[in-house]
């Protein structure tokens, strides 16, 4: 036994050993992926040692620089690289200072020299200001029309820009007819043709679509899009025949009997048929406190205050962690039904779970004010003040 | 809002423009200035 220990011990050691040699020569002389990791972290990992000659010293220098803080430093060496050659990587890692000292603008244009779409998508997915996010979407688009357009696009239909929506979608659904994309952007052409009076070409679309659909789950999925915007136009006998045949060939799926419930209570809720179906909703539902929460959510939307009130309760009693939404629509529940002392409690409760502070002390502000009782409105206005973070005057203007 | 509602128009008026500097479409503070100016 020591005998075979002993003679397989010393190959361990002689295999770990080129193992480790092995990683750390991928590590130092590796790929972009490599140099990519580091600059994004604050791990710590620092390589000091590389000579003076390797082709990427500038840029080691630059990430050593900024490890330390020494922002500008970093900055100026890798102007001086970029200036000098189309070191992408350089480019890249010039956005990540730039974008830290908050020169946002600057570091998408950065990324947009680096043509790096990726990251550009990622910012504009996390920015707030809709300039951002429009100069970022933009900037990936011009990069990668194909790959990044659905998210330019997606931007563009929300903020109703009609015009460049169209010219934009047109144009890669023609330009790119193999695409993987194809389905996607014809469902965005559809709906947008749908809510700007081309129904019929919309229906027809999405008929087109569900006819070319490969899978049984992808036909379902696009009937339910369907479904969906007939549900949004208020055309409720079309909606109720798609879930229908929904529900009928995937019975097990909570959110087509929920849309059904819903449908059937616009529908006048005749023999009480939607209760039939939310209920089959809440027994499908793993999450049973959200399933009473979209339910009562859904009730105060249509100012039946007894039921919304019913079902919220339910939803709090199914889930010990309930988000700051409920505590939300319970005060509003009891603001609307005239017990503003209680919509104030339920809004403290929620201030004591910690939950999205800035919002609930909003909400509670507005709350005192309704009942008259301004010193307390004003400590929630000044708490909100200390609370959000309102940017000085210096980077409101480098932001214009 | 808050402060607008407690007649405190300075510092509403102050806060509203300030929303309007990061977005410019914010419809609560557009409107918001409307009734203040």
């Amino acid at each position: 036994m020591k005998k075979q220990i002993a003679d397989v011990f010393p190959r361990i050691l002689l295999l770990s050993t080129i193992l480790v040699v092995v990683s750390f020569t991928g590590r130092n002389l590796s790929s972009l992926k490599y140099l990519r990791v580091i600059y994004s972290s604050s791990s710590g990992l620092r390589i000091f040692d590389l000579p003076a000659s390797h082709p990427r010293a500038a840029l080691w220098t630059a990430n050593m620089y900024y490890q330390i803080g020494e922002d500008q430093k970093a900055i100026d060496i890798l102007e001086r690289v970029t200036s000098l050659s189309d070191d992408l990587n350089a480019l890249y890692f010039l956005g990540v200072i730039q974008k830290s000292n908050g020169r946002v603008f600057e570091a998408l244009n950065t990324w947009a020299k680096a043509l790096d779409g990726r990251i550009l998508v990622q910012f504009g997915n996390q920015a707030r200001g809709v300039a951002k996010q429009e100069i970022a979407y933009r900037l990936a688009y011009n990069i990668d029309p194909e790959l990044y357009s659905l998210n330019y696009l997606r931007f563009l239909y929300r903020q109703e820009n009609n015009e460049q929506f169209e010219s934009v979608i047109l144009k890669v659904i023609k330009d790119y007819p193999h695409s993987a994309f194809q389905e996607q952007w014809n469902l965005l052409l559809a709906r947008y043709y749908f809510f700007h009076g081309n129904q019929e070409t919309a229906i027809t679309m999405y008929l087109n679509l569900i006819d070319m659909a490969k899978s049984r789950q992808k036909k379902h999925e696009i009937l339910a899009e369907l479904g969906k915007i007939y549900k949004m136009d208020s055309r409720w006998q079309e909606a109720r025949e798609i879930y229908a045949q929904l529900l009928k060939e995937e019975p097990n799926t909570p959110l087509y009997s929920y849309a059904l419930g819903v449908i059937l209570f616009e529908q006048g809720n005749k023999f009480g048929e939607a209760d039939r179906y939310f209920e089959k909703f809440i027994s499908l539902s793993d999450n049973k406190g959200k399933a009473y929460y979209m339910i009562g959510k859904f009730y105060y939307s249509k100012y039946e205050y007894g039921l919304a009130l019913a079902n919220v309760d339910k939803a709090f009693k199914y889930n010990s962690s309930p988000l700051f939404k409920w505590y939300i629509l319970l005060s509003n529940i009891h603001r609307d039904m005239g017990d503003i002392e209680k919509a104030i409690k339920v809004l403290i409760e929620a201030k004591q779970k910690n939950t999205n502070l800035m919002f609930v002390e909003y909400k509670l502000g507005l709350l005192y004010l309704d009942s008259e009782r301004y010193e307390d409105a004003r400590t929630s206005a000044e708490t909100i003040l200390k609370i959000m973070v309102i940017p000085d005057e210096k980077s409101l203007k480098t932001r214009q | 809002m808050i402060y607008e509602r407690l007649g405190e128009y300075t510092i509403a008026i102050e806060l509203y423009e300030k929303i309007l500097i990061i977005n410019p479409k914010n419809k609560q503070a557009l409107s918001g200035l409307n009734r203040l100016k």
